[in-house]
């Protein structure tokens, strides 16, 4: 792999990683440097990758984990910056984006408990299976799910929706 | 045993020279080519290594232990070298120092070559055409923009081209690799290990049975034909808009992953192939048989067909 | 509160963007530290990353040929055909002027083992390649420069795709085989034009 090829990778999904640490440590600056270190393991990593699965699943499987090291090396930053968080988000939303109702929902999004907001941004927003957060959280499957349903009513009621049918 | 002193050598040249020189002196003339014949004692089991730029080389293998070469040279070209060094005999034409040739046939050497018919051979050619018979040992052939014609004698072949095709009977070979830019690829027989690269060759294999396969393209298509994978035998091919066509003998016991981005998977056995979850293309993956080989297909734009059986 | 323009969770969370750019290009710093010495990778886990670090699962064979030679070998690394016996290097030697000053055009490896060797071997072979080139008659020459552009074309091809679909192994595969076909190319002409070359006699 060349150093250009693995830029045009870096290109194709920084946005991704960078929108899964963002949510996962409510710090815009931590953001940074947890995808700055991601994209560096995944490039170490590069010669066990297969090729089979998703690319996106391997980064953000290395992402989460980069995260889950932050915070054992870094307790004190637990403080999560909304307003820095808002307009991160805000920036990436298409313009006619109706962006009060989803900035509303990532301000919810991020007043939630650690582990309900961990799981609902990996199963809810980017789509993984219980399965694959539960193996990235390190968590039990069962624990996923209950924390999934934690999550999910917790936002019900802060933003009136109605809950899915569990 | 080995009759190329230097002193000879430096005769030979002196004498060719001689020879030449009134071509040199007067331009003006047509040069003709003259008959050029040499022969020297080869080890039969040796390695044989022919290089020329421009005209024709034509290998045969034979039963006697030695090297003949005979055939014309142009007028331009300086000499022919042929030495032997204890197992190795090499046959070398050589052009005058500073030129590359020119593209008219003062720079040819037109050679019939035969070696002892168990020799390793290694010819590296730049636009001279190759015809090429009854040789056993191993073959490795490169060229320019020169013509590979004839068969592989049964071993194992390692030929590349940048813009000549490739013609090759294999049949008894165990192991080909292949390399082209743009020359067009005609391969037969080899059964078992088969290494393919193209750039914007076609390349159509007719091949035995598989162990192992890699095929990668860029924009040639490539099409093989082979009697079936072996157990655990793997059949790799990548293509960026090339179309890429595996037809087998038998059904395969493999696993198959075949990814298209945008180009059409059509197969003939096991099930349709699907459009992707996440993104666009398509997928074709499924146990055929008992599984154990592997057959995996990537292409960009180019389509893949995959077929086995009648 | 505002009203929800969702009818559930599901669908307000799916629709949330799972992109989001950060506010600075993040890529200097990373290509900086992916192309710093071989310390990081024995401080980033041991034997184990040194173990992984400098060999590279590739499926196309000539760089899986390379992965077991010595890094003084570029032979391994650049060459097809080890058979020859003419490393890269040597092909060099013979014919190469000083080496060319590395290029933005030139590509940069971060396999920090072969850092500097490769991109100035890289660098040389391209320009033994654009010598070689010379050589030859116009009509081969014109093939071969034809079949560099569809190589780079079905580059360019390949990432622009990649930046609409990221989640595709299969174009990052065949990305890397273009760039080895790229390398190939060189060599293959490199290797092939050498009985061109003005003999001693």
């Amino acid at each position: 792999m060349e150093g250009q090829d693995f830029e045009a990778l870096y290109r194709a999904h920084v946005g991704q990683v960078y929108g899964l640490c963002l949510r996962l440590t409510g710090q815009p600056a931590l953001a940074e440097d947890c995808t700055q270190e991601c994209f560096i393991k995944a490039w170490r990593a590069l010669p066990g990758f297969e090729g089979r699965s998703q690319m996106a699943t391997w980064l953000h499987r290395i992402a989460v984990n980069t995260v889950l090291g932050l915070r054992r090396r870094r307790p004190g930053d637990a403080l999560r910056d909304a307003a820095l968080l808002d307009d991160a988000i805000a920036e990436a939303l298409p313009s006619g984006d109706d962006a009060p109702g989803t900035l509303d929902l990532e301000a919810a999004l991020d007043r939630l408990p650690q582990g309900a907001r961990d799981v609902l941004v990996l199963v809810g927003v980017y789509g993984h299976s219980h399965e694959a957060a539960a193996s990235m959280l390190g968590i039990a499957v069962g624990t996923s799910k209950a924390q999934l349903h934690r999550g999910r009513r917790l936002l019900a009621r802060q933003l009136g929706i109605g809950m899915e049918a569990a | 045993m080995n009759a190329n002193t230097p002193k000879n050598h430096a005769m030979r040249c002196a004498t060719l020279t001689a020879l030449l020189l009134p071509a040199f002196a007067l331009p003006a003339l047509a040069a003709a080519s003259r008959p050029f014949s040499a022969q020297k004692p080869a080890d039969p089991t040796g390695t044989v290594e022919i290089i020329d730029v421009e005209g024709s080389i034509d290998i045969a293998g034979w039963d006697q232990p030695s090297v003949e070469v005979t055939g014309t040279i142009g007028a331009k070209v300086e000499r022919v070298d042929v030495a032997s060094s204890g197992n190795r005999t090499t046959v070398r034409v050589v052009l005058p120092r500073g030129s590359n040739g020119g593209g008219d046939d003062d720079y040819e050497a037109h050679l019939k070559i035969r070696v002892p018919q168990k020799s390793q051979l290694e010819v590296s050619l730049v636009s001279a055409d190759l015809r090429l018979a009854g040789v056993a040992g191993t073959a490795h052939l490169q060229t320019v923009s020169g013509e590979i014609n004839g068969d592989g004698g049964g071993g194992d072949l390692e030929v590349a081209s940048v813009s000549g095709d490739i013609h090759l009977s294999a049949r008894g070979s165990h192991s080909g690799r292949f390399k082209t830019v743009s020359g067009d690829l005609v391969i037969s027989g080899v059964d078992g290990d088969v290494q393919l690269s193209t750039v914007s060759g076609d390349a159509r294999l007719t091949l035995g049975t598989l162990s192992r396969a890699q095929l990668s393209s860029v924009s040639g298509d490539v099409n093989v034909t082979a009697n079936g994978l072996a157990a655990a035998g793997q059949l790799a091919a990548d293509s960026v808009s090339g179309d890429v066509g595996v037809h087998l003998g038998a059904v395969p016991d493999a696993d198959i992953d075949v990814q298209a981005f945008s180009g059409e998977i059509h197969n003939c056995f096991g099930p349709k192939a699907v459009e992707e979850q996440y993104g666009p293309g398509s997928r074709l993956s499924f146990r055929s048989g008992k599984g154990g080989g592997h057959i995996q297909i990537d292409s960009k734009s180019g389509d893949v067909t995959l077929c086995a059986g009648k | 509160m505002t009203t929800p323009r969702f009818t559930t969770i599901e669908d307000a969370l799916a629709s949330l963007p799972r992109a989001v750019q950060p506010a600075r290009d993040l890529w200097p710093a990373i290509s900086r530290e992916l192309a710093a010495p071989p310390a990081d990778v024995a401080l980033a886990g041991g034997a184990a990353a040194r173990d992984t670090a400098p060999r590279f699962a590739l499926k196309s064979w000539p760089l899986a040929l390379a992965a077991s030679l010595a890094v003084a070998s570029l032979a391994g690394a650049l060459c097809w055909s080890v058979w020859r016996e003419r490393p890269a290097a040597a092909l060099v030697a013979r014919t190469a002027p000083a080496p060319a000053p590395v290029t933005a055009r030139t590509l940069v490896n971060f396999e920090p083992l072969h850092n500097a060797e490769y991109v100035s071997a890289r660098s040389d072979l391209e320009q033994v390649f654009n010598e070689r080139l010379k050589l030859l008659a116009p009509a081969t020459r014109a093939r071969i420069q034809a079949d560099l552009e569809t190589i780079r074309k079905a580059n360019a091809d390949i990432r622009a795709a990649l930046g609409k679909d990221p989640a595709s192994p299969l174009l990052l595969k065949l990305l890397q085989n273009t760039g080895q076909q790229e390398i190939d190319l060189y060599t293959s002409v490199a290797q092939t034009t050498e009985p061109m070359l003005a003999r001693r006699t």
